[in-house]
């Protein structure tokens, strides 16, 4: 019950962030409101709005084209399609899982959880080539340094985008190994059954804590600038 | 110290006079003393107490040294003649509310108290008529109501009393007697209290059975007990014999009235009798009706319970007060009856700990025992199945194993007679979810039984119904009783006569029945020697010393001298044959183109010309006519059935059927015969438009199941030691197992399923999701080497962290 109210809040947070964000940036592009001001009403419309636009937009199209243009110098070649089936299946996992832990009392069965269990080998896989293969582009470098230096409330104001993004990256990777270390043991005759119970528990715990920072590295990198 | 609390005063009815004494040459001023003594006795015991002795904490239990009373609550003196059977009802309850008692578990089936989860039904068996009914006074699914069948207290008592322990339907309040009982001959069956707590090794459950049997109902206690030697039978006195009558002055041989003879060592001088009584039954006591075992397997390869092997008596768990509300054990006992204390005491309770189904902490670990690890199991399967889906019964196999239960099939009942019975099927373990939806293993029987069919409403038929319809359909074997009976008395007949069924021997048995053996194909334990393998493949013969031999020696009969001494043979067994019951006296012999007969009892030889000689063989013969003595539908039904436990074929049953509407009342409004149907094996017979036997799907043929709790096996013989392949394979007996209806009916129309519909799943998952576990090495491999790979990157990320946190990096550089 803990968990099912924090994941709703927290999701409901991370959406209400990523919207507002989207809607002040617009707002700002559009010299509307005025800088530290929130409107409510403004937002409501333009989330309507939004929305609206989604749905007739080509969703599709625009979303190869995303697609086609974040893998394009980062996953050359066929290797895209790696980053896709690692996308897919995390957004499966993570539709899955939180479907069934809110809504479903009893929690996963049937075949949502052999199709769950059967995108988490494939979200395990991905990951794993995805943090070898990108290593390189999120490692700390000496000018980031300072920011460890200057670990202190707010950091957030000490410390650059793409420092967060890092810290954020390897806050992802992470959980990922949380998640999958609890479901590889979960498996294996080692761990007596209250210490399954536990493994649920963190499982779950990490897979909100992935989505979490999977949603505000997205903030981070695709919210467009100018920001409030 | 005892205390007592008050209780209330007796009913006067319980202090009638002590008419043993009576019995003994009574007389007026006897009797009137008598009364006044009674009525003492009860001024004095109306303000007695009566209630429960309370637990002083000693931990010992009272030696019960104590004067036995009989049914009127008067002393028993073994030296007396014909003393009464003693009355746990007044001989108990100084120390033990009898009233207090009948409320216990046992004995509360007909007081509306809470069911609870399903317990073993008793089984109506009448393997004649082919039914088996389920029956339970409580309200469990599947089962009938006796009074909805038309069954009587007493005739459930006469049917059922063999492992029942008293009180409840076998000692009825007078408004639930009805005429056609004898309970004023055969007295009431007390509680049989020495049944469970009596530790003597005399303690014979078997007797028990046989004084029920003979209708000795207050002496049953008394015999089963061993304090003394029953003798008489109540079920054959008149019914307008009552105790008050004593011995059968008329009849010393036939009608004896029942009596007993105390063992007279088991009194002191005070005439008080020595009970070797425990407070916990030993496990033999239980078992003598809730015993259950595989059929077929032998008692050396059978394994106690782990509870027992270990030395846990069935009463440690199954608790209970003077109340007599027994522990039952399992998961949601507490809700379901919350005064006793079965959360406590459930496989969790005493293994895992926790909160019981009303919400009662428990602490494990009770008696020792010890707590499980369940490693690599998930957490789903604690939520989904009943511990004793790993841990008891028989491990899952292709088909459900067939088991024998003391209830259902009369065992632990030894004497001359095999009481035993192989119906009705009872199979396991078959998983049904509970009321909690948890997967709990059961025990299943199908039922089967005659019914009067309205709309969807079915109404079973008693045996006696179906029987007096059916006359003589039921009995196929009659006609070859009567021929073996007639031929046994041939003299000099060299053997006793058998009959040879298409390979297959039968002889007459002590019942006045046959019992077949060997097999169809004639490879049966007795050696044929000398029959011809001719259509109909019906013989009479002789068994001689383990062989069977032709009925007739082979002669010649146009050779009149080596006619002679077979010929004889021939009128003797002519003779006898006509004194068979049914005989129309026109029995023939048929040898070798001859015919023999008698006429005006001499024998007739007569040579057939101008007709095709009849094949060799006994005839009954009308005219020219001949017919084999036995039909050759009986000789079917007999062969096919032979060697099963199945009592009907569907030729039987549809002729049955076409038999019963015209013994049936017509419906009053319509003036139609009702319609009638069979149930068995799973489905619902009965004749279709062309009068042909067709099958059905209905609810009533549905199985009644019940949960199974014992045998728990050990840990390391639980479902699932070898993995999760135990249960989830493509071919897993635990889900795919096949079911299929088992019934008296000789028939591939069954209901056949798999373990898993049972279950309330879809096999098409289950096979998937099995067949993945072919995979699951591999994904656990890439799961592993994910991890190792995130795992290493991440360390080397926290190491070089570090290394540039404390400076040692760029000291390097």
């Amino acid at each position: 019950m803990v968990f099912a109210v924090l994941t709703v809040l927290s999701l409901l947070g991370l959406a209400f962030r990523q919207t507002a964000l989207r809607f002040r940036a617009a707002e700002a592009a559009a010299g509307g409101a005025a800088a530290g001001k929130f409107s409510w009403p403004g937002y409501g419309k333009w989330l309507r709005r939004r929305g609206a636009a989604v749905l007739k937009d080509h969703v599709p199209a625009k979303t190869m084209a995303w697609f086609n243009t974040w893998t394009g110098s980062r996953y050359p070649g066929r290797l895209k399609w790696v980053f896709a089936a690692f996308l897919l299946s995390f957004l499966g996992l993570a539709a899955s899982g939180f479907f069934f832990a809110v809504f479903i009392p009893r929690g996963m069965y049937g075949w949502p959880l052999v199709g769950h269990v059967g995108l988490g080998g494939l979200y395990a896989a991905g990951l794993a080539f995805i943090l070898v293969w990108r290593t390189r582009d999120y490692r700390f470098d000496r000018d980031e340094e300072a920011a460890f230096e200057a670990f202190a409330c707010p950091m957030i104001k000490n410390v650059s985008k793409a420092f967060v993004r890092k810290i954020l990256y390897w806050g992802f990777a992470l959980f990922g190994l949380l998640i999958i270390l609890t479901a590889l043991l979960s498996m294996l005759p080692v761990l007596p059954a209250e210490a399954q119970k536990t493994l649920a528990g963190i499982h779950k715990y990490s897979a909100l804590a992935s989505i979490l920072l999977a949603g505000l590295f997205a903030d981070i990198t695709f919210i467009p600038e100018p920001r409030p | 110290m005892i205390r007592r609390t008050k209780g209330k005063a007796r009913k006067s009815a319980d202090f009638s006079p002590p008419l043993h004494s009576l019995w003994n040459g009574g007389t007026l001023s006897g009797m009137f003393k008598t009364g006044i003594f009674v009525m003492g006795i009860a001024v004095a015991m109306a303000s007695a107490p009566t209630d429960t002795i309370k637990w002083s904490g000693s931990r010992i239990s009272p030696v019960h040294q104590i004067p036995l009373k009989d049914e009127f609550n008067q002393p028993i003196i073994p030296t007396e003649s014909n003393p009464l059977p003693f009355s746990t009802r007044f001989s108990c309850a100084p120390c033990h509310d009898y009233n207090v008692i009948k409320g216990g578990r046992h004995f509360n089936a007909l007081t509306g108290a809470a069911a609870g989860r399903p317990g073993e039904p008793w089984i109506w068996l009448d393997e004649r008529t082919g039914t088996q009914i389920p029956l339970s006074y409580r309200p469990w699914k599947g089962l009938w109501n006796p009074r909805d069948v038309g069954l009587s207290t007493w005739d459930f008592t006469l049917l059922f009393g063999r492992h029942f322990p008293g009180g409840g339907p076998a000692e009825p309040n007078d408004e639930e007697t009805g005429p056609e009982s004898r309970w004023n001959v055969s007295g009431k069956v007390e509680i049989n209290c020495l049944g469970c707590h009596n530790v003597s090794r005399k303690q014979n459950p078997s007797e028990w059975a046989k004084q029920i049997l003979r209708q000795n109902f207050r002496w049953a206690g008394t015999a089963a007990a061993g304090l003394g030697e029953v003798a008489g039978m109540a079920s054959r006195l008149k019914p307008t014999w009552d105790v008050f009558d004593g011995p059968n002055r008329d009849d010393s041989e036939w009608a004896v009235a029942p009596s007993v003879k105390y063992d007279r060592t088991l009194f002191d001088a005070k005439h008080r009798a020595f009970l070797d009584l425990s407070y916990k039954p030993d496990d033999a006591r239980c078992l003598a009706c809730h015993s259950a075992a595989p059929v077929g397997r032998a008692k050396r390869d059978f394994d106690d319970d782990v509870h027992s092997a270990f030395g846990l008596p069935c009463a440690d768990c199954h608790r209970h007060d003077v109340g007599h509300d027994m522990i039952r054990g399992y998961e949601g006992e507490d809700r379901d009856n919350p005064t006793a204390a079965g959360g406590d005491f459930t496989c969790r309770g005493c293994h895992l700990g926790g909160s019981t189904a009303a919400g009662k902490a428990v602490t494990p670990g009770r008696m020792g025992a010890p707590r499980p690890t369940h490693k690599g199991l998930p957490d789903v399967h604690f939520k989904r199945l009943a511990c004793t889906v790993c841990h008891s019964g028989p491990l899952p196999a292709g088909e459900l194993t067939r088991v024998r239960t003391a209830m259902a099939n009369r065992l632990g009942i030894f004497g001359v007679a095999d009481w035993s019975t192989p119906l009705p099927a009872v199979l396991e373990p078959v998983y049904i979810r509970d009321a909690d939806h948890r997967l709990t293993p059961n025990r299943l029987m199908w039922p089967a039984f005659w019914a009067r069919v309205e709309g969807e409403k079915v109404q079973p038929l008693k045996p006696e119904e179906v029987a007096a319809a059916a006359g003589d359909i039921l009995f196929p074997e009659k006609p070859a009783v009567a021929v073996l009976t007639a031929l046994s008395g041939v003299p000099d007949l060299g053997g006793a006569p058998v009959l040879v069924l298409d390979g297959r021997v039968f002889e007459l048995n002590a019942d006045g029945g046959l019992t077949g053996s060997g097999d169809s194909d004639g490879s049966g334990s007795a050696k044929i020697r000398g029959l011809k393998k001719v259509a109909p493949v019906v013989a009479w013969a002789i068994k001689k010393e383990g062989a069977i031999v032709p009925l007739l020696p082979d002669f010649n009969p146009a050779e009149a001298d080596a006619s002679v001494e077979p010929e004889i043979k021939i009128q003797n067994i002519l003779i006898a044959l006509s004194t068979r019951p049914g005989a129309s006296g026109g029995t023939t012999i048929a040898v070798k183109g001859f015919v023999y007969r008698l006429v005006e009892g001499a024998l007739d030889k007569a040579e057939i010309k101008d007709a095709p000689a009849p094949e060799p063989g006994i005839y009954e013969s009308q005219g020219e006519e001949r017919r084999p003595l036995l039909s050759s539908s009986n000789a079917r039904i007999m062969d096919v059935l032979a060697g099963t436990d199945r009592t009907l074929t569907e030729e039987q049953v549809e002729a049955i059927l076409r038999a019963l509407p015209a013994k049936a009342v017509p419906d009053s409004r319509t003036g139609a015969p009702p319609e009638f149907a069979y149930i068995s094996g799973g489905k619902l017979f009965r004749l279709d438009k062309k009068g042909t036997l067709a099958a059905e799907d209905h609810a009533a043929a549905a199985p009644a199941t019940w949960p199974l709790a014992h045998q728990v096996r050990p840990a390391r013989q639980a479902l699932g030691v070898n993995g999760c392949t135990d249960c989830h394979s493509g071919g897993s007996d635990f889900f795919f197992a096949k079911i299929k209806g088992a019934g008296p009916l000789l028939t591939d129309k069954v209901m056949a399923s798999s373990a898993v519909s049972f279950m309330g799943m879809t096999k098409p998952f289950h096979k998937l999701f099995g067949l993945s576990f072919l995979i699951r090495p591999g994904f656990k491999i890439v799961l592993g080497i994910a991890a190792f790979f995130i795992a290493s990157l991440l360390l080397i990320l926290f190491l070089m962290t570090l290394g540039r946190a404390a400076g040692l990096i760029d000291k390097r550089k």
